[in-house]
């Protein structure tokens, strides 16, 4: 019973020193190369139909494959050309939340681009971009339907 | 005055006499197979108790070391935390500061572009967990 016991003890022992040491293993960085890696652009669109779009918050992940988001840009209607909010922490991720709003006309409405991401790419997986629309408003403030995806515009040399 | 004893039939003497006195020991082949019928159930019974322990203490090792994992690398990484974590239906969105600007827009001067700013980027923050919530 008490070797057993012991037994049992060692092994828990074992697994913890284990699992410690993986956790605090310094992370491996990415094979990355800060000259020769790729860099690119997501364009991200908005689709409002026909309403107008006042206001975006969306999310984009970089789901697959190894980046960095290293800028952003604003769209390519007058209202949102600016360089929209986000979060500076999030340069060097790969998650990002982008939100902008225009209170004078005239404001967007179909299809349009609202912003432009940047990031170094790292390795050589496809990357696949994934956008989370937040929130559409229309022009009186309201919530409107509205879509969003990416769209990779500029691909550097792979 | 002197009492005879009965006489009993001898077959009914000799069971009760079996009875009475049963056999000290069994045939020596049906004592053997009893011990060892004994024994394979003791040593089944410790392996079974044994593979039950060690079973039970290695899952919760387990259990254990990936608890303790997901606490090392979250404070290590605090973007692991948030995560795991479900989205936050209470998080404030650029609505928010959307109504404001154009409030603002209207003519009410009571709000400075300061604060509408400073909502705007409290909902692009990476590590929000709501209005009023720290990150």
């Amino acid at each position: 019973m008490k070797s057993i016991t012991l037994m049992g003890i060692l092994a828990l022992g074992l697994l913890l020193c284990v699992s410690a040491v993986l956790a605090l293993q310094p992370q491996t960085p990415p094979a990355t190369n800060p000259v020769t890696d790729p860099f690119t652009a997501v364009d991200i669109w908005v689709d409002s139909g026909r309403q107008a779009l006042g206001a975006y918050q969306f999310e984009l992940t970089l789901e697959r494959g190894k980046g960095e988001i290293v800028g952003l840009e604003g769209g390519e209607h007058p209202a949102f050309a600016q360089p929209p909010y986000y979060d500076p922490a999030a340069l060097s991720g790969q998650r990002i939340i982008v939100a902008a709003y225009q209170v004078t006309a005239p404001l967007p409405t179909g299809k349009t681009r609202v912003a432009r991401v940047h990031l170094q790419l790292h390795g050589d997986i496809k990357p696949q971009y994934v956008v989370k629309l937040i929130a559409s408003c229309g022009a009186a403030g309201e919530t409107i339907p509205a879509t969003a995806g990416a769209q990779e515009t500029l691909q550097g040399d792979r | 005055m002197t009492h005879d004893s009965p006489q009993l039939p001898e077959a009914l003497l000799t069971r009760l006499r079996s009875q009475a006195n049963p056999p000290a020991q069994l045939p020596p082949a049906l004592d053997d197979a009893i011990v060892q019928a004994g024994m394979a159930t003791i040593a089944r019974n410790r392996r079974w108790r044994l593979w039950v322990r060690v079973s039970v203490g290695l899952s919760a090792a387990a259990c254990l070391a990936v608890v303790c994992s997901v606490w090392f690398i979250s404070q290590r990484d605090p973007g692991f935390a948030s995560d795991l974590a479900p989205s936050n239906p209470q998080r404030v969105t650029i609505a928010a500061a959307y109504h404001l600007a154009r409030q603002r827009a209207a003519g009410d001067t009571s709000i400075t572009q300061a604060q509408i700013d400073q909502l705007a980027m409290a909902s692009v923050r990476l590590d929000h967990y709501g209005a009023g919530g720290a990150p």
